[in-house]
């Protein structure tokens, strides 16, 4: 079932600048989806219309199988969490434990509840021990953590992340997809902006590619990846290294649909057993 | 999406002038404003300034923020100077009743007057100063300054001061959209006095962030090492812009000779809007 569902979106910003052109698309319920394309392709337009951030021009939104045009921020921020690319746009409270508190609050939950939400979310993210520290004295990882967990403390049924790996190192990037992950297992959509293809081809489960306000590939990691060269050029971006050497190898009867490290070892080591 | 700093990339004759002829246009039109005390001068020249600002730009005055908050404080000046001005003592009738608001009594002639002077003065130089900086270049406009003799420093702190503006703006808008994703309502007045710290406290500390970034950056790159700095392209006026220079100052003296035979204000004598804006004896 679909929990988010755009039909025929466009819109147009001030200046005549046409951001989305007639976009269609269906977002399942418990699904990865990665939403990639080059600098202005309308991505972040896109997802902020899931939450009534911005308000189409033509077209139209559907959330849990309701049109959101008359519902504010507020009411869907209760459905459709969005984690901002910096983490520095969103916190402001001098403890983790009072920034992840901030969004139970506002949707009127008792104080009990309230701590109750914060308990699991600290864990969740394995952030407790950080509880008392002052959000900006951490790590930039770190900080992208304790913003996530304050959305996610919300318990949203959806989690738009615009782009969460910027700015990480190894360790950061590793720390958003295990939160990823475990998001996704308790059931929560997640739709993800990036540019970064190595994070998209571990954790998605569902590739939409766009360029020029449009959606030009949706498609699986693998099929993108691996056997649309022509869509990824189109965006100026580039499979992970890891499958590139794949498809370069496929001339030697290399299987071409690998996305990850570990794909390539275990093919590998398949090839030196035979 | 929008484009960051005041300029606007066009071809309009503004576009093309010397910043320095905006600057003496922008002091004329402030020197003029303000040594006459009456609203008739400050309208004609903001809506010439407006003209021009329209012909260089037509969306820039529909879309700046800064032209709307002129606005606001054009509408705000007249509203209170004409309600609690203390120099105000005839009441304004209309059809036999005077206009009143509760705790700040009638509207009055004089204080009218006054506000609509000190609106039409904010507009004129409001106008004047967005036609400065919309039609010129950054980079041109700090030549302009170091070539009217201002220190390069403070050139330089005056064109980040301008580009920074709507760099905050954009953040603030941001951080709004951000806090409004983690349920924060903004519909009651109570609601937006609750909204304050969440959204100044990113905005501050992001500004800090900033600018401690961009001193670093400047300094690393030896900002202010040398004090005689070289120019890629000299800036020269010609004919034209001498011609227009002296017709500005000619304007300004002789508008400041006329100061000193009369004052043009003819607040005691405002019983009409006709007599807002045109002297009774004439």
């Amino acid at each position: 079932m679909a929990i988010i569902e755009v039909e025929r979106l466009w819109h147009i910003y001030p200046g005549n600048i046409c951001a989305l052109r007639g976009v269609d698309l269906q977002i399942e319920e418990g699904s990865i989806v990665a939403i990639i394309g080059q600098n202005g392709s309308g991505k972040t337009t896109l997802v902020k219309h899931f939450n009534g951030l911005l308000r189409p021009t033509r077209g139209r939104v559907l959330v849990e199988g309701e049109d959101i045009s008359t519902k504010t921020v507020s009411q869907l921020s209760r459905t459709v969490g969005y984690v901002f690319q910096n983490p520095r746009h969103q916190l402001f409270c001098t403890s983790v434990e009072a920034e992840v508190a901030f969004g139970p609050r506002n949707i009127g939950l008792s104080e009990e509840e309230v701590k109750d939400r914060v308990t699991d979310a600290l864990e969740f993210f394995g952030i407790s021990k950080y509880r008392n520290e002052h959000p900006y004295s951490l790590s930039m990882g770190l900080r992208k953590l304790v913003a996530i967990a304050s959305v996610y403390s919300m318990h949203p049924r959806v989690m738009v992340l615009d782009e969460p790996t910027t700015g990480l190192d190894h360790i950061g990037v590793d720390r958003i997809s295990i939160a990823v992950e475990q998001m996704s297992k308790k059931g929560c959509t997640i739709v993800i902006i990036t540019h970064h293809m190595p994070f998209v081809a571990e954790n998605a489960e569902r590739v939409v590619v766009m360029a020029q306000g449009e959606i030009i590939a949706d498609e699986t990691p693998r099929k993108v990846f691996s056997n649309m060269n022509d869509v990824l050029k189109k965006t100026n971006l580039s499979p992970p290294q890891i499958t590139e050497l794949a498809c370069r190898l496929s001339e030697f009867r290399f299987p071409r649909e690998i996305l990850t490290p570990r794909e390539m070892c275990e093919a590998l080591a398949g090839r030196l057993i035979k | 999406m929008a484009e960051t700093g005041f300029y606007r990339k066009g071809n309009s004759v503004f576009h093309n002038a010397d910043p320095r002829m905006k600057i003496a246009w922008m002091l004329t039109v402030s020197i003029i404003v303000y040594i006459f005390f009456n609203p008739t001068i400050p309208l004609i020249l903001a809506v010439l300034s407006l003209l021009m600002l329209v012909w260089s730009n037509k969306k820039f005055v529909i879309q700046n923020p800064v032209a709307k908050a002129l606005l606001i404080g054009c509408v705000s000046s007249l509203i209170g100077h004409s309600f609690v001005n203390p120099q105000g003592v005839t009441p304004i009738i209309v059809f036999g009743s005077t206009i009143s608001l509760p705790f700040f009594g009638s509207m009055k002639w004089e204080g009218l007057y006054i506000g609509a002077t000190w609106a039409f003065r904010l507009l004129a130089i409001g106008y004047t100063s967005l036609l400065l900086v919309s039609t010129t270049r950054p980079r041109d406009f700090m030549e302009a300054l170091v070539k009217l003799k201002v220190p390069f420093r403070f050139s330089f702190m005056a064109l980040l001061s301008l580009q920074l503006i709507q760099v905050f703006d954009r953040d603030a808008r941001i951080i709004v959209d951000a806090q409004r994703s983690r349920g924060l309502k903004d519909v009651k007045i109570t609601d937006k006095i609750k909204a304050l710290l969440p959204l100044f406290t990113p905005l501050v500390v992001g500004s800090l962030e900033r600018i401690q970034i961009m001193s670093m950056s400047l300094e690393s790159r030896a900002f202010g090492a040398s004090t005689k700095r070289t120019e890629l392209r000299e800036m020269k006026l010609g004919t034209k812009s001498y011609l227009i220079l002296a017709l500005l100052i000619g304007i300004t003296v002789m508008m400041l000779g006329y100061r000193l035979t009369g004052d043009l204000n003819w607040m005691d004598r405002v019983r009409s809007l006709q007599s807002l804006f045109i002297p009774p004896e004439f």
